[in-house]
């Protein structure tokens, strides 16, 4: 795959130096990082919110985390193995050049305003930087380096431990990372639950984890980890094959009642992954298994949107008004014909011509919808409106926990189907198609058939989305199906792993869901997408949860 | 194209037709011209070499045979019907299978899937029998897995089935390439230097190997090695190329004592214009080789 090919090329030997001047590279480096890091504002944006209830923001783990790793770095010797005196002193000097960096930006911002440039060196960013300290004060100065010196230690201690205990400390410390971040989450979980946990005891105060839960947590994430390995190490395959299955029933009892249990916010997040899964899924036969590079992708979306808002408008627009399970096929239909379509002239066309030719093609739909010549029946930028909601045995699908039940049951019908298909003579052809298509067609396989298989039902999958969307938001306008939506989907599949089903679900978790839940940090939403898609491709650009492992498994079994 | 005469003549077809006929075969690249005149007469159940230097057009007239590149000129006739001009998927389906001189197997996926992908044109099963898995579905996957298993004890890389491709050894996946063109269930067989990077022992096993490709599975091989004692081994008929066309052909005896095939591949002596295109290196092995 093409991307395999990009990411091998940023592997660049590194140049062997002292190991004190990698060290304080190392730190220097992370020093910068969390210098760009406050200079952006997204310090003081995360400095409201806490982890820890008081005790500990989120920007203050952020910092931590930067001086870990160079800690973490700088302890491990040229052979990654950790050794006992230089783990500290390593450790230490690069969290203190780190700290000395942040030291260095305090005092600068201290004299001079560089407010007129850097709009979010402020003053609160210098006294959200004190941690409490009188600012401008010597201790204010001096505690920034001896804490980065400390967590670098940390850092090297956390290299040198045996990998049994870094990883059950990684499982504890993402628990309270993930409960502080998610808070309002399962505050709303612990109000739906009965009273259990009493009246004396909160585990989430009104703005993150009260010190207590974070400690139980730390520890019981810690203990969880350990135990599990344990478990895993002991008992032989078919048993943990067993305890694997159990585990993928809860996680769906989990997905299933999450909308009954959590507030409508939470149900309306869970949606939005639902319909990016299956857009997510629809792309992943094109390019997941098939080797299509698609950026207009989101065309295929606004056909199905498009489709369900003539048919189920009770607006002036309307061409029908007929139910939504009558509308759904016929856009799902629709979107698949528009898919062939366009596959006709394009499929021929290979790797990187084919995004450019299907970039057009997108912005070729969005730019019609909009266009004057269509505006009678499509509405223009006003788009159509009062789109009436599905009902189910006359009751009407409103609510976003049963819109989420829909848009579920769609994404699970997809899955399933995707599932056969990959797993079937066409699947393979695909999968073959990918790999090399010359020896693919030498084997008997159609190129061009098979690949206009490919882009139909991928297309009919996001028309599937584009429906429920229309049917979800109630009204359907141009701007929705911006060149972003296409981005996003194909973000959802390198993230979580070309050609991996469950990837999909990983994805668009990641990409969707969890920035809609971090709304406040909305303005660096991007910014860590760039991040996150950069270290992905270096440290796991084969994704969260890729293919290969699947087909091994599903050979051995 | 070829403007001779149409398919279904005849006198196209002489008596007691070779499986694989190939007339006056010509590929050019631009002014260049690769082959030109490439006569091939290929008997059915038989085991037919190509040998010549380097650069002398074996590879392009396998490319071309199998579809890989459209020839400039001539007519492909294999089984009594015309396969030049078709796509390569149409040609396979004629029963044509072949591996390559640079081994190119789908690398990511395991040696089970690339066998199955093999069988792509021996399954019928729609797409909507695959979704809904109609039992002709499931007894066809099931059918395809078993012979895929089959195939691969077949080349003698049973233990592989759930390994990557790419993280088995070279002659592994020299043997999972074969396994992937035989599971289609071919006419013809044809293997691009085969042996290329074996050790003698190998080059036994794959001897041994193609010889039971003919027998228990009756499966026409055209190979072209640069192996000698593979090729006297297994060859009933050795066709050679020099320069885009063909110098001789005969059996292996034949070709042993043929004075021309020597010249070809060392040149002549006294000063006068050497064989072209033949590297050094294989001038070396070949005189190690035929001596």
């Amino acid at each position: 795959m093409s991307f395999n090919a990009v990411t091998s090329s940023f592997k660049v030997t590194r140049r062997r130096k002292t190991p004190l001047a990698e060290t304080l590279q190392v730190g220097a480096l992370a020093g910068f990082a969390a210098i760009g890091f406050a200079l952006i504002g997204a310090y003081v944006a995360m400095d409201k919110r806490h982890v820890v209830e008081d005790t500990l923001t989120l920007s203050q783990i952020a910092f931590a985390l930067m001086a870990i790793a160079a800690g973490y770095v700088a302890g491990r010797d040229r052979q990654g193995r950790p050794s006992g005196t230089r783990v500290v002193v390593h450790g230490a000097v690069a969290g203190l050049t780190a700290g000395l960096c942040v030291s260095a930006l305090v005092l600068l911002m201290g004299s001079v305003s560089l407010r007129a440039t850097l709009v979010a060196a402020s003053p609160m960013l210098i006294k959200a930087l004190s941690l409490g300290a009188p600012i401008g004060s010597l201790q204010a100065l001096v505690q920034l380096p001896a804490l980065g010196a400390l967590l670098g230690v940390i850092g090297g201690l956390f290299a040198a431990m045996p990998s049994r205990y870094r990883r059950a400390l990684t499982y504890g410390f993402a628990f309270v990372l993930i409960a502080g971040l998610f808070r309002d989450v399962f505050v709303s979980v612990l109000d739906n639950l009965p009273d259990l946990n009493g009246p004396d005891w909160e585990v989430f105060g009104p703005g993150g984890l009260n010190r207590g839960s974070a400690l139980l947590l730390l520890v019981g994430g810690a203990l969880f980890c350990l135990v599990r390995d344990r478990w895993n190490a002991q008992i032989d395959p078919a048993r943990r094959a067993r305890s694997s299955k159990a585990g993928l029933a809860l996680l769906l009892v989990g997905v299933l009642v999450l909308p009954l249990v959590t507030n409508d916010f939470v149900a309306q997040v869970a949606m939005l992954v639902a319909l990016y899964m299956l857009m997510g899924m629809g792309l992943n036969i094109e390019l997941g298994l098939a080797g299509l590079v698609d950026l207009g992708f989101v065309a295929f979306f606004a056909v199905g949107a498009y489709t369900v808002a003539l048919m189920c408008s009770s607006g002036p627009l309307a061409v029908a008004d007929v139910s939504f399970w009558v509308a759904l096929p016929v856009a799902v239909v629709l979107a698949a014909g528009a898919g062939m379509l366009f596959g006709l002239p394009v499929l021929r066309v290979r790797g990187d011509y084919l995004a450019m030719a299907t970039l057009g093609l997108g912005e070729i739909i969005r730019v019609l919808v909009l266009s004057d010549a269509l505006a009678p029946y499509l509405g223009g930028s006003q788009g159509i409106i009062e789109i009436d909601h599905p009902r189910i045995f006359g009751v009407s699908l409103q609510s976003p926990a049963a819109l989420y039940y829909l848009a579920l049951a769609l994404a699970g019908v997809v899955a399933f189907i995707s599932w056969r298909l990959q797993h079937a003579r066409i699947g393979r052809a695909w999968l073959a198609m990918r790999e090399d298509e010359d020896v693919a067609q030498a084997l008997g396989i159609d190129p061009v058939a098979s690949k206009l298989l490919a882009y139909t039902i991928g297309a009919a999958f996001a028309g599937a989305a584009g429906a429920v969307f229309a049917a979800l938001v109630g009204s359907v306008y141009p701007h929705s199906f911006q060149l972003l939506v296409s981005i996003n989907v194909l973000a959802i599949l390198v993230i979580g792993g070309l050609g991996s089903l469950p990837g999909v679900l990983v994805g668009a978790i990641v990409l969707i869901g969890l920035p809609e839940l971090l709304r406040e940090f909305g303005e660096f939403r991007y910014l860590f997408y760039g991040i996150a898609l950069v270290a992905m491709m270096h440290v796991r650009a084969e994704g969260l949860w890729p293919a290969t492992t699947q087909t091994q498994e599903n050979a051995r079994a | 194209m070829p403007d001779v005469l149409p398919p279904n003549l005849p006198l196209a077809i002489p008596p007691r037709a070779p499986l694989l006929d190939v007339h006056g075969l010509k590929k050019a690249f631009g002014g260049m011209i690769a082959i030109q005149n490439v006569d091939l007469r290929i008997a059915e159940g038989s085991v037919h070499a190509i040998i010549g230097p380097n650069g002398a057009g074996k590879t392009t007239a396998f490319n071309c045979i199998t579809a890989f590149v459209q020839p400039t000129a001539g007519t492909i006739y294999l089984g009594g019907e015309r396969i030049d001009g078709l796509p390569a998927h149409v040609v396979a389906r004629h029963g044509v299978a072949r591996t390559y001189q640079n081994v190119r197997l789908f690398p990511n996926m395991t040696a089970l899937e690339n066998v199955l992908v093999g069988q792509h044109r021996r399954l019928h099963a729609t797409f909507w029998e695959a979704i809904l898995g109609s039992g002709r579905f499931r007894r066809e996957e099931a059918e395809a897995r078993a012979r895929a298993h089959h195939y691969l004890a077949f080349v003698g890389i049973p233990q592989r089935a759930g390994d990557l491709a790419r993280h088995m050894p070279y002659g592994d996946q020299r043997r999972l390439e074969i396994a992937r063109a035989l599971v289609a269930g071919p006419r013809i067989l044809m293997l691009d230097e085969p042996a290329a990077g074996m050790n003698p022992a190998e080059g036994r096993a794959l001897v041994e190997l193609i010889e039971r490709i003919r027998t228990e599975l009756g499966v026409t091989v055209v190979l072209i090695e640069h192996h000698m004692r593979v090729v006297m081994a297994v060859a009933e008929r050795i066709t050679v190329f020099n320069r885009g066309a063909i110098l001789t052909e005969g059996t292996p005896g034949e070709i042993q004592a043929d004075e021309r095939v020597i010249e070809a591949y060392l040149g002549r002596r006294s000063g006068q214009i050497a064989a072209p295109a033949a590297s050094p290196e294989p001038q070396r092995q070949m005189e190690a080789r035929i001596a």
